[in-house]
């Protein structure tokens, strides 16, 4: 069984325009141990999906099984007992943290508040403990976050979501706010954790070589829905929607021997509010025609374990 | 004499922050060159000193607490340390200009774009109010926006809508140097490729020159021609593209390559760069690298490198390159 499952998941927001539809139908699974990277631009819906599964914001529709238990319907106590097993990380390592707590204070907060510890001096123990997984040096235990730079910052962050010994971690675009140096630190660090600690991710990020090098499997959003989803491997190597070919063929690559064609797209993705009941992307697409208009394409499954959503593939058509 | 074939000659520039807390040595003794039509990457993690070289170029740093020094500053025929302020306005916007990294707040909120892009051509074209209104408009065409909505306000358009405001405007005076300061960061990659793309044929439409303020090295491999990679203020290896990308030599640039996830193989495990870059109030008495590299023996932390030429037109500042059988390990197959 599937440690998370996400069936038809809806998040619309009123607007003083009308109904914007940040997350429109999405329906996915992630297995233990495994990366699922969510992939799109800004306003896909990408970051409200990672949030309406943990139910930072309630989803106006759809189901969340988490290892078998349906998240959606948990009263508050249960809520906060699936909380321990699903936890978050999030963009901005500047503003994510209390600037008024010291480290360890932040860092044993999650574990006194859910009391999986009570003694005390067990959780100082367990503070140092995550201060290593983590690797920041332990003098820093009395500092406060200001004193960090982003790398130092993000990895608290890290040590927080881990605190609980989670099943599950949402990474909201955990290492766009870091320089590639330090990117690459905290990337190598969360997959010694997922090696060790047998963690899944919910990898969120617009970053289309860091979620190739990342996950094991791929879901590109476009205006809340998915557009497309298969193994990473797939996905880069027989990309199928005009949208996922067009992303791929924009990801500037630093190896002069590679030149690729680009597909530039036409205009800038349209408002949520009020879409019509077409295709998604059709008003950008470049492969567009007549029934494109005449309503939302269902995911078609390709290849084995590969979906697209777009009116012009069939399932015969994959052999192209 | 200054040379005529280059459009930009700096040599030795320092730019020192004096603040409460110490001196901020923003940017220590850099020569930077660049020949007409041509673009230069300048490459760097934050805090390297790229943007701090850009505004020095411009005379935009703020003073006081900034203080440039520099033994010579040609840009596009003019001596800018000589220059009095009230030449400068002259050249900049005209000669040079400059495109600026966040779109949202490059733009006055208060003035309609196509207002904002015939300011600059009303001054240094010396138009009158209408014609310099009418090459707005036509400004904006060329970047792609329909010239109805040149009596718009910024608000009324999105993040890259804005940064081609900000392109028409800075290309406006058709200047000779363009400084692109982190041009399409803020914007989403599809986006990204069409600015980039926009400002190609721009620069090669006008022969403008360009230097190009990146942290991404995809984009250096498809925009430029030459490329000066920086750290801690200083340049620690300069080349042409091909150079710096297939014949590598310093380990800050070969870190920052094994820093970036290979496309083609995701297997393949990112090799950070380990610690952090020093503080410009105390940089490290030899190699500001030296804490952070590899390769590093005792005299690195002692002495500091000079930038050497090694090849062509290829220069690196690291005193391995002293020993000469000393090789990194990119690069070598």
């Amino acid at each position: 069984m599937a440690l998370l499952e996400v069936k038809n998941l809806k998040k619309y927001f009123k607007t003083s325009h009308g109904m914007l539809h940040a997350v429109d139908d999405v329906s996915f699974t992630l297995e233990k141990g495994k990366t699922l990277g969510l992939v799109g631009e800004s306003g896909c819906g990408k970051s409200t999906t990672g949030r309406a599964i943990l139910r930072l914001i309630e989803p106006t529709s759809g189901e969340v099984f988490f290892d078998g238990v349906n998240v959606i319907k948990a009263n508050r106590q249960g809520m906060r007992k699936l909380r321990e097993s699903m936890q978050i990380i999030f963009q901005d390592p500047f503003s994510s943290l209390d600037p008024k707590k010291t480290l360890s204070q932040l860092i044993s907060e999650p574990i006194r508040e859910s009391r999986i510890i009570r003694n005390k001096v067990d959780v100082e123990q367990r503070v140092l403990e995550l201060f290593d997984t983590v690797g920041l040096s332990t003098r820093l235990i009395n500092s406060y976050p200001h004193e960090l730079d982003g790398g130092r910052r993000q990895r608290i962050g890290i040590a927080r979501a881990l605190a609980m010994e989670p099943k599950m971690i949402v990474c909201d675009e955990p290492v766009s706010a870091l320089d590639v140096s330090i990117q690459a630190q905290i990337l190598n660090l969360l997959e010694e954790l997922q090696d060790s600690k047998g963690v899944s991710y919910i990898f969120i990020t617009h970053d289309l070589s860091v979620v190739n090098h990342f996950s094991d499997d791929i879901a590109v959003m476009y205006l809340g829905q998915i557009v497309e989803k298969a193994s990473a491997d797939e996905l880069f190597k027989n990309p199928i929607h005009p949208y996922t070919k067009a992303l791929l063929s924009a990801i500037p690559i630093p190896d002069l021997s590679v030149r690729k064609n680009r597909i530039i797209l036409k205009g800038e993705i349209v408002s949520p509010v009020n879409l019509p009941d077409e295709c998604r992307f059709c008003k950008r697409c470049n492969e567009t025609s007549e029934e494109c208009s005449k309503g939302i394409p269902a995911q078609v499954e390709v290849n084995p374990g590969h979906f697209v959503a777009c009116f012009h593939c069939k399932p015969a058509m994959s052999r192209n | 004499m200054p040379d005529a074939n280059l459009i930009l000659e700096i040599k030795n520039l320092d730019v020192c922050y004096k603040t409460e807390d110490g001196d901020v040595h923003a940017v220590n003794g850099i020569d930077l060159q660049l020949g007409y039509h041509k673009t230069l990457g300048l490459v760097g993690e934050t805090g390297a000193g790229k943007t701090t070289t850009a505004l020095s170029l411009l005379r935009l740093i703020p003073d006081p607490p900034g203080i440039i020094e520099c033994d010579t500053m040609i840009v596009a025929g003019n001596d800018m340390l000589k220059m009095p302020v009230s030449e400068l306005e002259g050249i900049r916007g005209k000669d040079i200009s400059m495109i600026f990294q966040d779109p949202m707040t490059a733009l006055n909120p208060v003035f309609t774009v196509g207002e904002q892009i015939a300011e600059s051509l009303e001054i240094h074209e010396h138009l009158s109010k209408s014609d310099a209104y009418e090459r707005a408009i036509q400004m904006l065409e060329t970047v792609g926006i329909p010239r109805s909505r040149g009596n718009e306000f910024p608000h009324q358009f999105s993040g890259g809508m804005k940064q081609r405001v900000v392109i028409a405007i800075a290309l406006a005076c058709n200047p000779k140097l363009l400084i692109a300061d982190e041009p399409t960061t803020a914007l989403d990659v599809t986006i990204q490729a069409q600015v980039l793309e926009l400002m190609k044929t721009l620069k090669d439409k006008n022969d403008t020159s360009m230097i190009l303020i990146t942290h991404d090295l995809g984009i250096v491999a498809e925009v430029c021609d030459e490329v000066a990679v920086m750290y801690a203020g200083r340049i620690v290896e300069k080349g042409s593209l091909r150079e710096i990308f297939d014949e590598t030599l310093h380990p800050y640039t070969e870190g920052l390559f094994n820093s970036l996830p290979n496309i083609n193989d995701r297997s393949a495990k990112l090799k950070p760069i380990q610690g952090l870059m020093p503080d410009p109030t105390d940089l490290p008495p030899g190699c500001t690298f030296a804490p952070r590299c590899g390769y590093a023996k005792d005299e690195c932390l002692r002495r500091q490198p000079r930038l050497a030429c090694m090849a062509g037109t290829h220069y690196v500042s690291c005193l391995a390159y002293e020993r000469s059988d000393f090789h990194i390990g990119r690069g070598k197959h």
